[in-house]
């Protein structure tokens, strides 16, 4: 194991964004840190040593990271002073235009003209981060890298100093390399790129971006042990990013055209898990990706306007499997900018919606708000029931539907089933104000309503049940009984 | 407990593996703790604010003086201990006084916006010559960082505060030295204000003693017979600046807890540097020599700064809370030593410096370099200022 640890000795970094040039890049990507320790070695016409040690370093593949959050400093366009006035050329007889003054003034300090630029700055939390990689190198490359890490004077703007070093005992990574959808994708140095950066150097040239790779959070591989529902307990969370306001009443319209806009955009042919037909275009028996509305809700100002959309994805799917399928749609370019959903109908709405990355969204689009351990759940959309109760005790039966719709989607059953018009979480719409689900076969209207289940233990979200879970309905989302509000 | 840092330690420091010194300092207003600050504003009349995570928090916080704001205020405050005769620094000067100018003036390497690469230097003349083909400036069209000599002769700020070449020989791909030096002022905890503007007239002129109307140069009258074409309608009073103006109330000025000021000094940049005397390598001492005198002209500057308190902008005067204590940032989780430095002793270890690196042979501008701006610029200036005292004279004719 070898670890190189960087503190930005400002408490801040100023490195831009390659996707975004108004935005400051946290945390510095691989590629970045491997630039600083070339350039330390070509600025300072370094020994053979450092420059095995690079060529070690760059076949090591990405490290595994640990970086904290950051918050950032509004950018501001900033006017520096250019280098390039210069005189034209005046005529000895003839007193100089205005212009030719203008210009040639210039030159003074107080007259120069400024160039807008923008210096963007992100402060983390901890200014140190550490980059770890498994393998043993040997102790002259160890040497070499310590060496180079010692020359290192800035990664980013000429301002962002830094201090690097090999360390020995790095903390735990929270930033690893995966498979499957890329949250966060870097850029990463890979074999051949020390030899790229030299002839970049030797001819004055700016490098060109490096491969990218991709990385999300380090979390334990397995589900977890406590009772959870067949949905893996991670949503993938798409914000809204421009649109005009639409409430849970839209649900259906709108997880209709998410759900045309994934179809379309996914390696074809459409894997089952997503289109949730078998070959021989009957319903599949298997779960299936689900479109889920995420409103806001559940304080006093509350109204249910949406979010954003979360996609739950089954957990007996690979991840690898998942990220084919999703990352065309979902997604980074070649660029490092995320791609975008577009669900437009051509005059109710005009949604975009993207990947939600921020370390700190609104707890509507966090897919803990949704996933978390609780032992009681009400509904955000109502339950739909896919045939009315006959008979005696309508309501009776209601109640067994919606147990046995509980163990349908692998959760056990409820002690306690409650139905009503109304839901419990401030904002979400009267049952009556969603329309109607209906059956294909005879578009007969299928019957909703509002619910509260209470477990007997604590399960792990997502809560889906009922016949239009797929499409949005049905939603669950944990509730405290005992002082306060969720979360 | 901070030790008085002296020669040896940034010797020591240099040879060394740290990584920097580095200042935290605290400030408060002049006006005392909750007084109302005004940080500087950007593009949109906007506050550089960010929030920043201390003790487990997140703090809103506002930039009060940025890296190149702190950049020009220590150049300027070096080039003020040396135009008192206090401390030794090499000075270029474009000279703009004599050949009958109303308004003469001098800019030096330090006040241009590029230092010594500026295009004004290029664009001036020594004894006859343009600055760039003189035999000084040719020096600078091989400087790099192994090769920093011609620079640490005459313009050893560009070493410290950065410098690129950008207008020299090559170009857009002239040699750029990266800054060692670099630091910032943040106020903590700063809540957004507001600011009134108004205006009480001493003559309580009021609307009604209009209207007025505009004559031809510039002047107004009561009388509409004599007003200028096209303005017969009259105006009020308040337009050329007569009479009382509403008081109008916007956003503006912050209140903070504390201002910080951050400076690091990187010893690594400084280490990247050689000086070859005449051509040959002169060995490590020397090179130590030059480096420690850098060094000290860094931490010099950064200490005047302090000192002085910071008097940033109208309305924004910060005064030092505490003694200035330097850190040297070594292995990291080791704990950094600490030293103080007054200014006094801040500019005799400069001193000894400049004096060490003479004495091992390195070279020093003691002499200030006089350039002429090129007879073009200084036509152009001339003109100018001609033109801008007419105009003054004109108003002053109409108004009596």
């Amino acid at each position: 194991m070898i670890a190189i640890g960087v503190r930005y000795l400002m408490g801040w970094s100023m490195a831009t964004d390659s996707a975004d040039r108004e935005r400051p890049e946290w945390p510095p990507h691989p590629d970045r840190v491997f630039m600083a320790l070339a350039a330390a070695h070509f600025e300072t016409d370094g020994p053979d040593s450092e420059r095995q040690a690079l060529v070690w370093l760059e076949g090591q593949g990405p490290p595994e990271m640990r970086a904290t959050e950051s918050t950032e400093r509004n950018t501001m366009t900033t006017f520096v002073p250019v280098n390039d006035p210069g005189l034209s050329r005046l005529r000895k007889d003839r007193a100089p235009s205005l212009q030719q003054i203008k210009a040639g003034l210039q030159l003074l300090p107080e007259h120069r003209t400024r160039q807008p630029r923008q210096f963007p700055v992100a402060i983390p939390h901890d200014p140190t981060v550490y980059l770890v990689w498994p393998a043993d190198p040997s102790q002259e490359v160890r040497k070499g890298l310590g060496a180079l890490c010692g020359k290192v004077v800035r990664i980013g703007h000429s301002a962002s100093l830094v201090q690097a070093w090999v360390e020995d005992a790095p903390p735990t990574p929270n930033l690893v390399p995966v498979e499957g959808l890329a949250h966060h994708p870097l850029r990463v140095a890979g074999p051949g790129r020390l030899d790229h950066l030299t002839g970049q150097y030797l001819s004055d040239r700016r490098p060109e971006r490096s491969r990218w790779a991709a990385y999300g959070q380090a979390r334990p591989q397995s589900q977890p042990a406590e009772p959870h529902s067949v949905f893996h307990d991670a949503l993938l969370v798409l914000r809204r990013v421009s649109g005009n306001t639409l409430g849970l009443e839209s649900t259906l319209i709108l997880t209709e055209k998410l759900r045309d806009a994934v179809v379309k955009q996914c390696p074809q042919p459409v894997p089952e898990w997503i289109s949730g037909h078998e070959p021989d275009r009957r319903p599949s028996r298997h779960p299936h990706l689900a479109f889920l509305p995420l409103p806001d809700i559940g304080h006093q100002h509350a109204d249910g306007h949406l979010l954003g959309f979360a996609l739950a994805v089954p957990n007996h799917l690979e991840r690898a499997e998942v990220g084919r399928c999703l990352n065309p749609v979902l997604g980074f370019t070649q660029n490092g900018s995320l791609r975008r959903v577009h669900l437009y109908d051509g005059g109710y709405f005009d949604w975009w919606l993207e990947l939600e990355r921020r370390e700190s969204p609104p707890v509507a689009l966090r897919s803990s708000a949704w996933t978390r351990w609780a032992r009681r759940w009400a509904t955000v959309t109502p339950v739909v029931f896919d045939r009315h109760p006959k008979g005696r005790s309508k309501e009776g039966q209601a109640e067994v539907m919606v147990q046995e719709a509980c163990e349908r989607v692998g959760l056990p059953r409820p002690l306690e089933v409650v139905l009503s018009q109304v839901t419990l979480h401030l904002g979400a719409p009267h049952s009556r104000a969603f329309p109607y689900l209906r059956r294909k076969s005879d578009s007969g209207r299928l019957q909703h309503l509002h619910a509260v289940v209470t477990f007997a233990e604590p399960v792990h979200g997502p809560v889906i049940l009922g016949a239009g879970r797929y499409r949005g309905y049905g939603l669950f989302r944990p509730v405290e009984w005992e002082g306060g509000d969720q979360e | 407990m901070p030790s008085p840092l002296n020669l040896e330690d940034i010797k020591e420091a240099l040879s060394g593996s740290a990584a920097a010194f580095r200042s935290v300092t605290e400030y408060q207003p002049a006006g005392g703790p909750g007084d109302k600050i005004f940080p500087p504003t950007y593009e949109g009349g906007r506050y550089a604010v960010e929030k920043r995570y201390l003790n487990g928090e997140e703090v809103p916080c506002v930039l009060l003086d940025s890296v190149q704001s702190q950049a020009n205020r220590m150049e300027l405050a070096l080039l003020e201990e040396r135009e008192s005769g206090r401390a030794p620094l090499p000075v270029i000067t474009v000279d703009f006084t004599g050949d009958d100018l109303p308004k003469p003036f001098r800019v030096t390497s330090l006040e241009a916006p590029h230092r010594i690469a500026d295009a004004l230097l290029r664009d001036s003349e020594m004894d006859g010559v343009a600055f760039r083909r003189a035999e000084i400036g040719k020096r600078l069209d091989t400087v790099a960082a192994r090769n920093a000599t011609a620079l640490f002769e005459l313009c050893p700020t560009a070493l410290v505060f950065g410098m690129w070449d950008s207008t020299g020989p090559r170009g857009g791909l002239g040699v750029k030295f990266q800054r060692a030096l670099v630091s910032e002022i943040v106020g903590l905890h700063a809540q957004q204000g507001v600011r009134t503007s108004s205006r009480i007239d001493p003559t309580q002129i009021l609307r009604g003693a209009g209207p007025v109307f505009r004559t031809t140069g510039g002047g107004w009258t009561l009388d509409q017979a004599e007003a200028a074409e096209g303005n017969s309608k009259g105006i009020r009073p308040s337009e050329v600046n007569h009479g009382n103006v509403t008081p109008t109330i916007t956003d503006g000025g912050f209140t903070i807890s504390k201002a910080v000021q951050t400076t690091v000094l990187s010893l690594p940049a400084l280490r990247r540097l050689r000086f070859p005397i005449n051509g040959a390598d002169p060995g490590a001492q020397v090179d130590l020599a030059a480096r420690t005198a850098l060094a000290a002209q860094a931490l010099f500057a950064a200490t005047l700064v302090r000192e002085q308190g910071a008097d940033l902008r109208s309305r924004c005067l910060l005064y030092p809370t505490g003694p200035v204590v330097w850190e040297l940032l070594d292995r990291p989780g080791a704990e950094a030593r600490l030293f103080d430095l007054s200014t006094d002793a801040a500019r005799g270890v400069y001193k000894q410096a400049v004096q060490e690196a003479k004495e091992s042979g390195l070279p020093w501008l003691d002499h200030e370099i006089v350039l002429k701006p090129s007879r073009q610029l200084l036509a152009l200036v001339r003109q100018s200022q001609v033109l801008a005292a007419e105009i003054v004279t004109e108003e002053a004719e109409v108004q009596s």
